[in-house]
């Protein structure tokens, strides 16, 4: 049973101007007396509200859009979903594996080969070598790198480098799947097959919640949907 | 009880830190020629260098303190290092943290494990340096596992708090660096404590001369005095309820103070 809710969730982001950054400022507040004190004392940490009482609740079968303005709070909701950013006030629930398709390619080391790339992304995303190994010929094949896979990643393009992420990161499944913004990958032919691939991957999971700007995707992908704005949600259906 | 979780999940990630360790060493020394063995020639001219020096200030026989300045400056260097990285762990895992949400004992592990892989390769130069001038004895070789465990168990600790403020005031690092530069030398790593024998209470203040002499030791022929292995079992015990006490609240936190 995968579940993913979040009743009067909101987060909030302090900012630490350079100044504030130091650790004098902190000691000089609270042990020297004069006159920096009071102009300190009045002056708080300044935060920024990323979310603000976001409530919603997902269960199998629900595939989330959530569509807003850059800025309006979209990465944020998926990174609290995750479990990286503790809400300052409200609760969170997830129940299930969580896999998040942001930074699909954090950890890859170009001076390894594509190959041993596969291993460090899966540890990372928590798989070791014997639970991988069933997979490896299907990333291989279908990254379409050739023999190139036994070549460091510094050799790679762009492209070429992207696509094995991609492979990788679409080879698990998951219950749960945050997506930001919808994958693309690759040339023209390789586009169309990386699209059918992440609709398969999606289609195993039991809940998806994908943040996107392009509200026909949202349409065809998902069956629920809610529209952010400064880190509200300003209506949903 | 967090922290403990935490732990049990860093634990299960093993071969995740183990492997980024082992591709952190190799990464950074994988177009050198002499690759980690640099570390340990630095240490060998400075040895070379200020040994026979120190010797004739000193007026002890210089064989004797060779060996001793050699495995006193490169336990140093391992111990040292460990804790000049300890305020870099999350900020240089920044994107693991927002995106991926690994356990933090994963980040420690992995530093840690990186810097005892290089502390492995000094013992190149240690063995054989001890073996053929120095002198060994079994009972107290024997004890570098234990006085190694006590060190790695310390350091465990103390990394997850410095790691945490250290993300929070960028302070931190430069503080670290000249702490453990003024270390060096109240520590007794080129000169020996029984030469300031009236103020031995005050050595034995100073956590880093007992994480230093419990691995030294095994290799100088004696064991430790019990007052190391009583003091770092108690600032092992402090450093782990501190955790339980402090981890919740740092780890809610990190994540906002990258």
């Amino acid at each position: 049973m995968s579940e993913v809710t979040l009743e009067n969730v909101t987060v909030e982001f302090p900012v630490f101007d350079a100044r504030r950054k130091m650790l004098m400022t902190s000691l000089i507040k609270r042990y020297v007396v004069g006159g920096i004190i009071k102009r300190d004392q009045d002056h708080k940490t300044p935060s920024v509200t990323a979310l603000e009482n976001i409530n919603f609740s997902l269960r199998e079968g629900d595939k989330l859009a959530i569509t807003g303005h850059n800025g309006a709070g979209k990465t944020t909701l998926l990174r609290t979903i995750l479990g990286s950013y503790k809400p300052v006030s409200g609760k969170l629930i997830t129940r299930g594996s969580i896999i998040s398709m942001v930074g699909i390619s954090l950890g890859f080391d170009p001076d390894a080969s594509g190959y041993e790339n596969i291993f460090i992304r899966g540890a990372i995303m928590g798989f070791d070598r014997t639970r991988l190994r069933p997979y490896l010929d299907e990333i291989c094949d279908f990254s379409e790198l050739g023999s190139y896979i036994h070549l460091p990643v510094r050799t790679y393009s762009s492209g070429m480098s992207m696509r094995l992420a991609f492979s990788i990161a679409t080879t698990v499944p998951a219950d749960i799947v945050l997506l930001d913004e919808w994958l693309s990958v690759g040339d023209a032919s390789f586009s169309q097959k990386a699209h059918d691939r992440l609709e398969k991957f999606i289609a195993k999971a039991k809940i998806l919640v994908l943040a996107t700007h392009n509200k026909e995707l949202a349409d065809r992908v998902c069956n629920h949907f809610i529209e952010m704005e400064a880190g509200k949600i300003i209506s949903r259906s | 009880m967090e922290f403990l979780k935490d732990l049990e999940l860093g634990i299960g990630r093993h071969y995740l830190w183990v492997y980024l360790g082992w591709r952190d060493i190799y990464r950074r020394y994988l177009r050198s020629f002499l690759g980690p063995f640099w570390l340990l020639i630095n240490s060998l001219i400075l040895v070379a260098v200020m040994g026979p020096l120190y010797s004739f200030l000193f007026k002890v026989p210089m064989v004797s303190y060779l060996v001793y300045m050699i495995t006193g400056m490169l336990s140093w260097q391992f111990i040292s290092q460990t804790f000049t990285e300890m305020p870099n762990v999350y900020i240089t895992n920044a994107g693991y943290i927002t995106d991926v949400n690994l356990p933090f004992s994963v980040y420690h592990f992995q530093m840690l494990w990186r810097n005892l892989i290089i502390y492995f390769n000094s013992l190149i130069i240690i063995i054989p340096a001890t073996a053929l001038f120095g002198h060994y004895e079994w009972h107290s070789i024997l004890m570098l596992p234990i006085g190694l465990a006590l060190v790695l168990i310390n350091a465990f600790f103390i990394s997850f708090l410095i790691a945490a403020f250290g993300t929070r005031f960028r302070d931190i690092t430069p503080i670290t660096a000249s702490v453990l530069q003024i270390t060096f030398f109240v520590t007794p790593i080129f000169w020996k404590k029984d030469m300031v024998s009236k103020y031995i209470d005050l050595i034995n203040l100073n956590p880093f001369y007992h994480m230093l002499e419990v691995i030294r030791a095994p290799f100088l022929g004696y064991v430790a005095e019990p007052i190391s292995f009583i003091f770092l079992c108690t600032t092992a015990v402090i450093g782990f309820f501190l955790n339980l006490w402090a981890y919740s609240y740092l780890k809610n936190r990190v994540a906002y103070w990258l």
